[in-house]
């Protein structure tokens, strides 16, 4: 895992307020997406979806959804770019199709499985990471 | 028929090397120094200054920043501009100058880029090499770094799983990519990997750094200033540099492909772009005797393969392993060796290959009578709102 203080720097400098409910979603263990009220299709990151010309962002809400879905692609990271990833190598970076229709990229927490393939269920394995107030929404294979 | 160009590129100026030790910002002046002497003209000549940014354009000592190679130079311009989108800084560049002489508002505009990422990951000040593309991408702003997407690499090798997947196309395929692009290298004394030819063995011998990415599918780090010298096709006979016409440009956008609508993950959006390009050149792929291809990764030569047109959707690894695109094949592809074996300065690597061999400069790997050179510029993919989903194709053409 890479360095708290890293980590905290990246949520207080970099966040905006287009993405800043979905982590705060996480803290409280929910996996939100970006919904719209009129044709209840569902986005990540935030957008303004398409259904109506006169849609408008008061259209739009964060809202918990299921943490599940499957595998639509997937890389496995053998080195680590950076020496505070040194840890967690090799890892699966994964995207993610989940069952309510957006992408979302993510990792499987742990190492990555020797079978891993696209089309594997995962679900959503949320990890608080100590010292960073964060939760991160990693994912991992579906246990059923 | 051919179109007849308004525009003509009459410059050329690489700065091209490992631990130069320089800023990218003094590579960009260098090059542009050069550029501005190639065309043979003078610094005070020079009314326009745009540099034309990789990535986000956020790099240490590059671009995005209020200082600027044109006040290193001392050139006496009426404007100076950022402008960029992934690996497309070049094109972008160029569809601003040529309306910047539409206009009337400048008479020679230079365009420049520079990266100093050998010296930035290597050298003496070892700077994050980084951390100009986290303050300059999506990718942190979303906060999929911290789940893991902290390379380039991580990104873009979705993409390449994924045709694998549709399409059946081998690491081995993505290899010979590698190799034949290597070939060209060594055609190339200027080549960062001249006098290292590998094999198909050598890519799959090569460590797995993202699988199914081998290091061999990846581009280099160099440090490189690439410049050029935009003006009229009536200046620019007057020049002692044979012209080289900028017959056609295009873009392409893949964010008009809502991403989540998972129509894009096997292609690049060459569509428009081409279409846009080839229309205002008129000319067809045919036509084209030289293609530069922009290829941070293996994948990405292989996806403009088939979105070009030279072989079939699913096709392009067949293709590549056909030997097609090498010394001797039907397209010659990246002939100065690309990103992948020559220099890694984005669209800037294709775009003065593709000047020199309209040029006709290239020595033993010249291809012989080139009258349309393909040039293309590219930024990531659609796969999530964190990377650049771009693509530019620019006709050069012999006036």
């Amino acid at each position: 895992m890479s360095s708290p203080q890293w980590m905290q720097d990246v949520v207080s400098s970099r966040f905006d307020h287009d993405i800043f409910p979905f982590w705060e979603g996480l803290k409280e263990g929910h996996f939100l997406l970006n919904r719209c009220r009129r044709c209840e299709k569902h986005y990540w990151p935030m957008t303004l979806c398409p259904c109506s010309d006169d849609a408008t962002f008061e259209d739009m809400e964060w809202v918990p959804t299921s943490g599940r879905g499957t595998i639509f692609s997937y890389g496995v990271v053998m080195r680590a770019p950076q020496p505070a990833w040194q840890s967690e190598v090799p890892y699966a970076a994964i995207l993610v199709e989940l069952e309510e229709g957006p992408i979302f990229p993510t990792r499987l927490s742990g190492r990555a499985p020797d079978d891993i393939a696209i089309g594997l269920a995962v679900e959503v394995d949320l990890q608080l990471v100590p010292e960073t107030g964060l939760t991160l929404p990693l994912f991992k294979i579906a246990s059923t | 028929m051919t179109a007849k160009p308004k525009f003509a590129i009459c410059g050329l100026g690489v700065v091209n090397g490992l631990d130069l030790g320089k800023s990218s910002r003094t590579l960009q002046a260098e090059a542009a120094r050069r550029a501005i002497l190639d065309a043979g003209l003078s610094r005070n000549d020079i009314n326009g200054a745009i540099n034309g940014m990789g990535v986000g354009g956020v790099m240490p000592g590059g671009g995005g920043w209020p200082d600027s190679f044109a006040r290193v130079l001392g050139l006496p311009i009426n404007f100076y501009w950022n402008v960029g989108r992934g690996g497309t800084g070049s094109l972008i560049a160029m569809n601003a100058a040529m309306q910047a002489l539409e206009l009337g508002i400048a008479d020679y505009v230079v365009v420049a880029d520079g990266y100093a990422a050998w010296s930035n990951l290597h050298g003496k000040l070892k700077s994050d090499p980084m951390r100009g593309i986290r303050l300059a991408t999506g990718n942190t702003i979303l906060g999929n770094e911290l789940l893991g997407f902290t390379s380039a690499a991580a990104f873009h090798v979705l993409f390449a799983t994924r045709h694998m997947h549709e399409y059946g196309t081998t690491s081995e395929q993505l290899g010979a990519i590698a190799v034949q692009t290597r070939d060209w290298a060594c055609l190339n004394p200027d080549a960062q990997m001249h006098g290292k030819p590998i094999t198909i063995e050598d890519h799959q011998n090569s460590p797995l750094v993202v699988a199914p990415y081998h290091l061999l599918d990846f581009c280099l780090h160099s440090d490189v200033g690439v410049a050029y010298v935009l003006t009229t096709v009536e200046r620019a006979r007057d020049l002692p540099q044979p012209p080289v016409g900028v017959m056609g440009l295009g873009f392409g956008e893949h964010a008009r492909q809502q991403w989540w609508d998972k129509t894009n993950y096997t292609q690049l959006d060459v569509a428009p772009a081409r279409d846009a390009a080839f229309r205002q050149a008129g000319i067809e792929l045919g036509d084209v005797d030289v293609a530069q291809l922009y290829d941070c990764f293996t994948a990405e030569v292989l996806f403009q393969l088939e979105d070009y047109g030279w072989c079939k959707k699913g096709e392009g690894g067949a293709f590549a392993a056909d030997g097609n695109i090498g010394p001797g094949g039907s397209i010659p592809v990246n002939t100065g060796g690309g990103q992948l074996s020559g220099f890694y300065m984005f669209d800037y690597t294709g775009l003065a290959e593709g000047i020199r061999q309209v040029r006709g400069e290239c020595g033993v790997r010249q291809v012989p009578d080139v009258e349309i050179a393909l040039v293309t510029g590219h930024g990531g993919e659609m796969l999530v709102p964190g990377m650049c989903s771009t693509h530019a194709t620019a006709v050069l053409g012999k006036l």
